[in-house]
């Protein structure tokens, strides 16, 4: 459509064509109808799947990290280290003196 | 005029009909939102309540061994007795030592703080190694940070320890 013509159809609107004019008024109210299905139907299919009331992600679920267990095996270790500890059954480290023995110092002139 | 009442009219009628709608579609949409709203609250407040509930359940069944365990931390009342308990082990190893420092650490635990003792001794490297193990082992909450050693006149050595306790907050 071109300027000219388009501008032509314009001015047509001021005189009445009941066939175009009927034309006009069904598709405006065509046009609200189906604004209104289309904010409607999602609506209903969301709360029909119960997707409408959800809100968000669901946070994260706590739950104790620790069992009774745990708690025995830490009591436990510290008892068995605390026996031991009092009858000194700890296993010492085999080490050597890493120094040079005396006699090579002795032999070091200053 | 009067033909195009009935078509002002119908405009009219059909204008009050899509409002009405409208707000019907908008309100139930508030209502779903509300209703949303309640029902996160409802699921986090249950799940609020078997957490804490678990929790209770936890402490309770507990109980016990958490009191024993206790016993291996040390107190405000109990510093002196761990200092005493590292001097009889350099007693014990036969090193020589000297309590250089005792201190409460910062931490950002709500009910526990670190306690750094620093230790010096001397001795033999072998009296040394075993004094280490000795810190290593005490029988309460601790562990042995670090150890230097360095050898010093007449086949003695110079140590120095960082035992790190764990100690009740003072109130």
């Amino acid at each position: 459509m071109s300027v000219g013509s388009f501008k032509e159809w314009l001015s047509s609107l001021g005189r009445p064509y009941p066939a175009r004019d009927w034309m006009l008024v069904l598709s405006a109210c065509a046009l609200i109808l189906l604004a209104l299905l289309a904010w409607a139907g999602p609506l209903f299919f969301s709360i029909e799947s119960g997707s409408a009331y959800v809100v968000g992600e669901p946070s994260p679920e706590r739950s104790v990290k620790m069992t009774r267990s745990d708690v025995q095996n830490v009591l436990d270790t510290y008892t068995a280290r605390s026996v031991n500890y009092a009858a000194h059954n700890i296993a010492m480290p085999h080490v050597v003196d890493p120094a040079p023995p005396a006699s090579l110092n002795s032999g070091v002139k200053q | 005029m009067n033909r195009f009442l009935p078509l002002v009219g119908g405009f009219i009628l059909f204008a009050g009909a899509v409002a009405a709608l409208a707000f019907v579609l908008a309100s139930v949409g508030g209502y779903i939102a509300t209703a949303s709203e309640a029902k996160a609250a409802v699921t986090s407040s249950s799940r609020e309540e078997s957490y804490n509930e678990a929790v209770a359940s936890f402490l309770s069944d507990t109980a016990d061994e958490r009191s024993r365990l206790s016993s291996f931390i040390v107190n405000d009342a109990g510093v002196v007795a761990v200092i005493q308990e590292i001097d009889d082990a350099a007693k014990r190893e036969k090193v020589s030592v000297t309590i250089d420092s005792v201190a409460v650490g910062a931490s950002a635990w709500n009910y526990f703080d670190p306690l750094d003792v620093s230790v010096s001794a001397t001795g033999s490297f072998a009296a040394l190694s075993a004094f280490a193990t000795d810190l290593e082992s005490l029988p309460e909450a601790s562990r042995l940070v670090s150890f230097h050693a360095e050898a010093a006149e007449n086949k003695a050595w110079f140590g120095s320890y960082r035992v790190e306790f764990l100690k009740t907050k003072s109130p």
